[in-house]
């Protein structure tokens, strides 16, 4: 074995590969002008309303030449590469927030509380933005996150189905017995196999219902587990009912897993519960009129959960100056290009007729502004997805009929009171 | 009858097999609201309209071609590299008789067992260390450092192969350079198929990857692409789906072409002991 | 202790016996061979290993101030049910999907390995369902087991009615959920079938000519030669398999999600809500060394036992 094994050549091909790789050109960093650059995580959304936010984008470049606004489109898992950013140091400097993750991201101490920074803007002042959207995107005292869009949970129906049967309209002071009465006249077999195909409404989401009849999930402390109230447990029993007992809402087998809004759009379903986004859905696949009200009404003033989204500017922010800039621009200025199908947060904006385009559905847009007064923050809590998943599995089991709510809520309270109390142990809530 | 046995066979599975696929053309010739109507019937497979529009739509869309583009790059880096370098990683593990081959071979395979998703953060760490994010190197670089599937698959086939054709190389003198290059790969002709079929797959159709390491448009992939025609409220399905298909039509094309390679006894057929 | 050692360090066999060239070569060839794979390990794979070891015993959660835990989340893991909920629905998972999808890859490999006319279309045909990935998927499975209207009950209930069997739930149902995710995985053999094509290209023509003139059957002839020419592939399959089959969790995430009951809650669903959903890194990394940890004791099994049925050809 004299001569040099041609093996050899294995590890350095691999090695040369290998520097080949670290060495060539890397991305530079900085912006080349030396502005300040702003990175902007912009969740999933299809080209059709992709444009709209585009044109935003280009028109606020066009305002800021001091600022590399560089756009970071997520078309997927957004949540997760967010985290994943923010566990190697290099987060956008504005992401985008949901009012039910707010909490658990300002724990974990991945947002800039805004007060700092809304104080030394001369250009724009909280009360510029609607209370209920605040009140919804601050936490522990702070505000966390400038509010996009107003939104909160509505009633959508279907005006051709309530005239059939001879019903009035949903309106403000509609209750939860108003809302009954019409699904069940609406609940109907159409094609004669002894199965309803067109029903009253889509089971809204038991949230909703125990919110409507001011029931809380978590006492306000955060320390117990509220589901076992009086409110609450007559909101789930009449949540379940109306699968169980009144049979006017689809049971999964025969939604085929549509969601809320398609059995809606194939005129199966007379009304549903969501919030404001879902109108460019309908005014895309509906061929019929439809129209938004009030949510019903249970025990409770507030029954409108807050939905909207946000900005909220990240504290690995490099220039968080520009990156509240952008926010700013975006949740007031930058609105009017989006506003055809978000409402903005900025009252003065969301009061005013300029998105108001009576060509296009809904007609009451009035009753999207109107339901800010009725509407209040989701449940904050860090734990929040915890909790749910805590609770949702013997919620389904009861709205199944495999047991009773007071079963299930026997059940989930002290789950819930566990995931509460693991989280105060490890130093949660400050 | 033998025959015929195996044609009802044949015919009945594959109508089984062809029903993703064709519900993925289905679906992409659909309107907006024809697309997200169950099937109460079979008869509403077929939809009342076709919208062949809905290709043209797609392009007018999404820079498609610009991901395909960089869809190729990674993809035709990751074949190279994942045969080459998992080639000759099982050569190793295959032929050459050291003691300590097993255990090292074991712990090739116990990297596949941890499930990747607890790496995602470490390795998002490292990359953004070496700077690449943004860039194609960590979806293509590791490629050429074996992949444990890989190796396992070729070292299975390698081992079929007659010891004494090795030694008989040796004892004239070819180097194992050479022994692997002139004798091993010609033999092992379907498993490369295989094998760069499986990272020609892996990667066309990989999604989390491009998602956390590529950041700016112009680097998108396909996968990329294809995802953002879905919203968090809005889907463009029809259109999604008529991207999905042209997504896919590459990948049928290639193994339409490809499967010729597993004809039976056409390699080893000329060797005996 | 130290003089023993010093003992056997003095040892009479002491100085290495010489190794023979051949030898030596092997050695350099196996290093330099390998080489690829342990740059790549040492750099890209090893860090992150140690990595997740280091978080498993830390309450890491992506951004927030981390904490040393010691063992506290391995001694949560035994307690918290769900792990052992998910443990077991995806044990179901790969003890019916694994061996199910192995038999089914081997039969269409064979069915496909003949001399028949367009073979060309059919092995794509089967082969087309391994590269329609994800969401166009999960919506059509939901279809195919929606209980009113799915292609499965429409298919089944002539079958069923007359034995007064009512439609099954499938998805909705918690003791069906999981069968439906092992039907699923059946229509993914085409990715097994290629393999063990591949696999029936390396069997010698002259082993079936001579078991014919031994006056072997086709069945004898698959017992006593295809098979075990194949046995290498089949190890391959079955462990990847099973691999793959633990780490179950796409299908789950675009499909169902939990399931009813938690029935479709399977390890690595659950494992990344830990990590991504709940903020619960350290956790689900230790979540992830559990699973490592069974995977690695089945695969040991696999491949002990696999060592008295495994025919590698040239190992002779």
């Amino acid at each position: 074995m004299n001569r040099l094994s041609t093996s050899l050549l294995v590890p350095l091909a691999a090695l040369t590969i290998l520097a080949g790789a670290l060495l060539s050109g890397n991305r530079p960093v900085a912006d080349e002008q030396g502005r300040r650059v702003v990175v902007y995580a912009h969740p999933p959304c299809p080209p059709a309303l992709m444009r709209y936010f585009d044109e935003a984008f280009d028109d606020f470049r066009k305002s800021h030449p001091d600022i590399d606004l560089q756009v970071l489109h997520i078309t997927g898992s957004y949540q997760d590469k967010i985290k994943v950013m923010f566990a190697g140091k290099v987060a956008p400097d504005v992401i985008f927030m949901y009012p039910s993750d707010l909490a658990a991201w300002v724990e974990l101490g991945a947002l800039t509380p805004l007060d700092d920074l809304l104080a030394a803007n001369s250009k724009t002042r909280v009360s510029e933005y609607f209370p209920a959207a605040v009140q919804t995107y601050t936490y522990n005292g702070h505000l966390y996150a400038l509010p996009k869009d107003a939104s909160a949970e509505l009633l959508f129906y279907n005006p051709e189905l309530f005239r059939k049967h001879g019903l009035s309209f949903p309106t403000a002071d509609w209750t939860w017995q108003d809302m009954l009465h019409a699904a069940k006249a609406i609940t109907e077999d159409t094609d004669g196999d002894g199965r309803p195909n067109i029903f009253g409404l889509q089971q809204p989401e038991w949230q909703a219902m125990v919110r409507q009849n001011g029931g809380r999930i978590v006492s306000a402390d955060g320390t117990r587990c509220e589901l076992d109230s009086p409110q609450s447990i007559e909101a789930l029993e009449f949540w379940v009912a109306l699968r169980q007992k009144y049979k006017v809402v689809p049971t999964p087998e025969s939604s085929a897993d549509m969601t809320a809004w398609r059995m809606f759009v194939l005129k199966r379903a007379g009304m549903f519960i969501s919030m404001y986004p879902v109108v460019p859905v309908l005014r895309r696949s509906c061929d019929f009129e439809w129209d938004i009200a009030l949510p019903p009404r249970g025990s409770s003033d507030i029954r409108s959960a807050f939905t909207g989204s946000s900005f909220a500017v990240t504290s690995q922010s490099r220039n968080p100056d520009a990156a509240f800039e952008w926010a700013r621009w975006m949740t007031s200025e930058g609105m009017k290009h989006i506003m055809t199908f978000d409402i903005p947060a900025n009252v003065k904006l969301g009061q005013s007729q300029a998105w108001r385009d009576p060509a296009v559905l809904p007609k009451s847009k009035q009753v999207a502004v109107d339901v800010m007064q009725v509407a209040g923050p989701p449940l904050q809590h860090p734990e929040y997805a915890q909790i749910i998943d805590a609770i949702s599995p013997h919620l389904d089991k009861a709205n199944r009929g495999d047991c009773t709510v007071a079963e299930a809520v026997q059940k989930i309270v002290p789950k819930v009171n566990e995931v509460l109390a693991r989280h105060a142990q490890s130093g949660g809530g400050r | 009858m033998h025959r015929v046995l195996v044609y009802i066979l044949l015919i009945g599975l594959s109508a089984a097999m062809l029903l993703p696929f064709a519900w993925l053309l289905r679906s992409s010739v659909c309107d907006d609201r024809t697309v997200i109507q169950p099937l109460e019937k079979l008869g509403d497979f077929i939809p009342p309209k076709v919208h062949f529009e809905n290709y043209w739509l797609v392009f007018k869309s999404v820079p498609l071609l610009k991901y395909l583009k960089n869809t190729v790059f990674i993809t035709v880096l990751t074949i190279v590299g994942t045969v080459l370098s998992s080639s000759l990683c099982a050569y190793a593990f295959a032929f050459c008789r050291v003691p300590y081959r097993k255990p090292l071979f074991y712990g090739v395979l116990a990297t596949v067992m941890l499930p990747p998703v607890v790496n995602m953060i470490p390795s998002f760490i490292l990359f953004k260390e070496l700077h690449w994010i943004d860039t194609f190197k960590p979806l293509t670089i590791p490629a050429f450092f074996g992949s444990a599937f890989a190796i396992f698959l070729f070292r299975q086939f390698f081992l079929g192969i007659p010891m004494s054709l090795i030694e008989a190389a040796r004892i004239d003198g070819a180097q194992p350079l050479q022994i692997y290059w002139q004798i091993v790969m010609p033999m092992s002709r379907p498993v490369c198929v295989t094998i760069g079929l499986f990272a020609f797959v892996g990667c066309w159709n990989d999604f989390m990857g491009p998602l956390i390491y590529l950041n700016s448009q112009k680097n998108w992939t396909l996968q990329l692409g294809l995802n953002s025609f879905c919203g968090e409220m809005v889907d463009q399905t029809n259109l999604m789906m008529a991207c999905a298909v042209m997504v896919v039509l590459p990948v049928i094309v290639a193994f339409f072409f490809l499967q010729r390679y597993f004809i039976s006894g056409a390699n080893m057929s000329g060797l005996k002991g | 202790m130290s003089e023993y050692s010093m003992d056997s360090g003095l040892r009479p066999g002491g100085p290495k016996r010489r190794l023979s060239p051949m030898a030596k070569e092997d050695r350099l060839a196996f290093w330099c061979f390998t080489s690829p794979w342990l740059i790549g390990f040492v750099l890209f794979g090893l860090g992150p290993i140690i990595a997740s070891i280091f978080l498993s015993f830390t309450d890491y959660s992506s951004s927030k101030r981390t904490n040393w835990v010691g063992l506290g989340n391995y001694r949560e893991l035994i307690s918290d049910p769900l792990i052992w909920k998910s443990l077991g629905n995806t044990l179901f998972y790969v003890v019916f999907a694994v061996p199910l999808s192995t038999c089914g890859a081997l039969m269409l490999a064979l069915l496909l390995n003949q001399k028949v006319r367009g073979i060309a279309i059919w092995r794509t045909i089967f082969y087309l369902p391994t590269i329609v990935s994800g969401v166009a998927m999960g919506v059509l499975w939901k279809w195919i087991f929606n209980p009113e209207v799915g292609l499965a009950n429409t298919l089944l209930r002539p079958i069923l009615k007359p034995l007064g069997i009512s439609d099954p739930k499938w998805l909705l149902d918690p003791t069906l959920s999981k069968p439906a995710y092992v039907v699923m995985s059946l229509w993914g053999i085409g990715g097994g079938m290629i393999i063990f094509l591949a696999g029936l290209q390396g069997i010698p023509k002259h082993l079936y000519e001579a078991a014919e003139l031994d006056g072997a059957g086709p069945i004898r002839r698959f017992y006593h030669v295809t098979l075990p020419m194949l046995s290498p592939v089949i190890l391959f399959s079955l462990t990847m398999g099973t691999i793959h089959s633990f780490q179950i969790f796409a299908q789950a995430y675009v499909m169902s999600g939990r399931g009813p009951d938690n029935s479709t809650l399977f390890y690595v669903l659950y494992l990344v809500d830990q990590s991504f959903r709940y903020f619960r890194m350290g956790y689900g990394a230790a979540m992830a060394w559990l699973l490592f940890v069974i995977i690695l004791f089945v695969t040991m099994i696999k491949f002990v036992v696999a060592e008295r049925f495994v025919y590698y050809g040239g190992d002779n």
